[in-house]
């Protein structure tokens, strides 16, 4: 029995440190999400500092509770119950360190650069290219270490979880790599080489597929390992798992146009994208359905324990998720929802409820095992779920209800085809009560957790000290030897390149179209680029994340064409890189805002938006009259630009820097003679305003 | 138009490939054992304890 060889001993230790990093950013990313819905409560909350302002505090915030707090609870969870279910330790111990520490540096980095405005203006995707990079090697070397476990493995017969997370890896790595694909111009900074609709399309085909397999498959496989072990039952059924893995990872991957309903994609993918999304619905409750039915005969027994609460709540709110996420996917219903509050409700319901409550009801199960000792208290862990509760709902529902309540006063139009509310800002006066009420939402959440982390920190202290790592059972598993074939379960490589296949059909159909742009763009119509000035301003403008409260993309719905003009088309965005459409409407649409208003009517409103709007809820972005232009990248800018095929001549790459000189002085002469006092020459609000006025300026006939 | 003629192909093409994807999986067996998996992942690794001799290294 004496047998020291690490091998027959699961590595524990590398789920200790995942643990724990896990509530450490789980922390970050709900202190940063409170701050961030405070802020639209009111915009004074962030502090005057650029740094902590909405449009770049909020890709912190995704990319923290996405990456960091469900990043590390996957990777917590996944080598809990991989070594497990395979009976063997991890393959390598040097990789899985490597792993935990990269991805660490990966967070830090994120949380570094995003603040100062690096960002490739692509939402969940906004890190610049060398921490992409960094990503993708930390992928690489957590996939190498997974399947060398599946190598290595002692138990031949592959469960659920396990398809789960192939599927996961197999698809992010996919994802990941073809939306970020970039040219960088500086050691920072570089541009996508999709541009307009193409990058839209390939864009929300990784973001939606981010939530699919990322927020979603790992999270199914945790929960077809930790309920099963916390309930003490078998899965409910294991032929709905087969066939609702399956039937998730195929038709998951084509749903993502369903967030580009009614803008300028083509038609036929805007219905494939819904149709898929409607089908998404059975597979989707296959697997709720298959998790709360584990409970079956066992319902009293909820009632004092507080883990089963947070799985069957979490479940729940994956049905409801899942249930909205079809419903917001049909035409007519993203004709309302879309760009408001409620898509916003969406997402919480999924990440508060589904993602959060899995990983907290996961905490509370797997670290006493890690620790060896006992919950603290089952007390607070009971109080922490009835808070977070209550947090979520109210959350969920101010959300909804201001969604709807804007989205209906939008569309509100009189016996004389008039707007009802021509003014904008009316509609967001309208719901900033509904604001506070999200983010006291968010406060109850974050108590939760405060009490969660008590409750764990606790446990921890009264570990039986020393820590060992757990011992496998039977080493020896006839199971390997077994030369009957185990089905398609029993092989790893079969299995995973099945896998691959699956998401490849939908993903090749959607994207290959498209990737001969031209065909959709009518020949009489005429596109220029932006000026080099104009190219700098629109750099600021991804810089300081506005896409993230103004969208560039007018829909062909009567309100829209009345409030902000001619629907957006495909040929207005065709030299983007990125695209700017933006999927939320805070602000007014900019697709047409240019020669709207005067300059001087955008100076101030960049200095105080309040001058202009006196209940506007936009911060002061002062910074912009303080900072100079940097003319020294320009010419790369462009030149990167004109490589990726938008149609600079040589001559405008070569004088980049004067032309954008030249122009800014223009309209800082312009400013000057309208009354401007402030020395304008050369800050970086110039920019900004010739980038503003360019807007709805190309593709004209 | 040619966008609908080329769905409907993907289409027909897919839901074939399905039927015979489902037809193969019956008949290959792959439903043949769906109660041992669920169970099996059920039976926990035993603890070591002390008095069995095992030590406390990692």
């Amino acid at each position: 029995m004496n047998n020291r060889n690490q091998n027959n001993f699961y590595d524990d230790d590398i789920v200790r440190k995942f643990s724990i990093a896990t509530m450490v950013w789980a922390g970050v990313a709900f202190t940063v999400g409170l701050l961030a819905a405070l802020q639209l409560a009111y915009w004074k909350f962030n502090g005057g500092l650029e740094w902590i302002t909405f449009g770049r505090l909020r890709p912190l915030h995704t990319n923290a509770a996405i990456f960091a707090f469900a990043g590390n609870a996957i990777f917590a969870g996944m080598y809990y119950s991989t070594q497990r279910l395979l009976r063997t330790r991890l393959f390598s111990d040097a990789l899985s360190r490597l792993h935990f520490w990269g991805w660490q540096i990966i967070i830090l980095l994120a949380a570094v650069t995003l603040p100062l405005g690096f960002t490739q203006g692509k939402e969940y995707a906004e890190l610049e290219w060398p921490i992409d990079i960094l990503i993708t090697l930390v992928w690489v070397i957590f996939a190498v270490n997974f399947f060398g476990t599946l190598y290595k493995r002692r138990e031949k017969h592959m469960y659920v979880a396990i398809w789960f997370y192939i599927a996961t890896i197999i698809t992010v790595a996919v994802l990941h790599i073809v939306n970020s694909i970039a040219i960088p111009f500086s050691f920072m900074k570089s541009y996508t080489v999709w541009a307009g609709m193409q990058d839209a399309l390939v864009q929300w085909w990784y973001g939606h597929n981010a939530v699919a397999f990322f927020l979603t498959t790992p999270f199914l496989g945790l929960m077809y390992y930790f309920i099963p072990k916390v309930v003490k039952a078998p899965i409910f059924s294991y032929r709905l798992s087969i066939i609702h893995f399956w039937a998730l990872v195929f038709i998951y991957i084509w749903a993502g146009p369903h967030h580009l309903l009614y803008t300028s994609l083509p038609d036929w993918l805007q219905t494939l994208g819904m149709v898929f999304s409607v089908m998404l619905w059975a597979p989707s409750w296959g697997g709720m359905i298959n998790g709360l039915m584990t409970f079956k005969g066992r319902w009293s027994q909820v009632r004092s324990e507080p883990i089963w609460k947070f799985f069957i709540a979490a479940l729940t709110f994956y049905g409801m998720a899942t249930f909205e996420g079809p419903l917001l996917s049909i035409k007519s219903v993203s004709a309302l929802g879309h760009y408001t509050d409620w898509i916003i409700g969406h997402v919480h319901g999924g990440a508060l409820g589904w993602n959060g409550f899995l990983i907290f009801g996961m905490l509370y199960y797997i670290v006493p095992k890690l620790w060896n000792t006992e919950l603290y208290s089952k007390k607070l862990a009971e109080q922490h779920f009835w808070l977070g509760l209550v947090g979520i709902l109210l959350y969920y529902v101010s959300m909804v209800v201001a969604g709807v309540t804007q989205g209906l006063m939008w569309k509100a139009i009189d016996g004389n085809g008039m707007l009802v509310y021509p003014e904008f800002i009316e509609t967001v006066v309208r719901i900033i009560p509904l604001y506070w009420v999200r983010a006291l939402g968010g406060v109850l959440y974050i108590i939760g957790f405060s009490l969660m982390v008590y409750n764990i920190v606790k446990t921890i202290k009264s570990k039986r000290a020393p820590l060992t790592d757990t011992a496998i059972s039977n080493l020896v598993n006839e199971n390997v030897k077994d030369n009957k074939p185990r089905l398609l379960e029993g092989y790893a490589t079969v299995f995973s390149v099945l896998a691959l296949l699956a998401i490849l059909v939908g993903s090749v159909i959607e994207i290959y179209p498209t990737l001969n742009v031209h065909q959709y763009v009518n020949p009489e119509v005429t596109t220029h680029p932006f000026s080099a000035l104009e190219q700098e301003g629109r750099d600021l403008y991804v810089r300081e994340g506005c896409y993230l409260c103004h969208s560039q993309q007018i829909r062909p719905l009567v309100d829209e064409k009345l409030r902000y003009g001619d629907p957006s088309t495909i040929e207005e965005s065709i030299y983007d890189h990125p695209y700017q459409w933006g999927s939320k409407r805070t602000g007014p649409d900019l697709a047409r805002v240019g020669k709207k208003y005067p300059d001087l009517w955008h100076y101030k409103h960049m200095l105080d938006p309040r001058e202009i709007q006196p209940k506007s809820i936009m911060p002061s972005y002062y910074w912009l009259v303080e900072k100079n232009i940097d003319y020294s990248q320009i010419k790369k800018k462009l030149n990167v630009l004109k490589n990726l095929g938008v149609p600079y001549t040589d001559r405008e790459v070569a004088y980049a820097d004067t032309d954008a000189e030249t122009q800014a002085q223009e309209i800082s002469a312009g400013l000057k003679q309208q009354g401007v006092t402030e020395k304008t020459e050369g800050k970086e609000v110039v920019a900004m305003i010739a980038y503003l006025q360019a807007l709805g300026q190309k593709g004209k006939k | 138009m040619s966008t609908i003629l080329f769905m409907v192909a993907i289409s027909l093409i897919l839901s074939v490939t399905f039927v015979f994807c489902y037809l193969w999986a019956l008949s290959s067996g792959q439903f043949n054992d769906l109660e041992t998996p669920a169970l099996r992942i059920l039976k926990d690794d035993f603890k070591i304890r002390k008095n069995e001799g095992t030590t406390n290294e990692q």
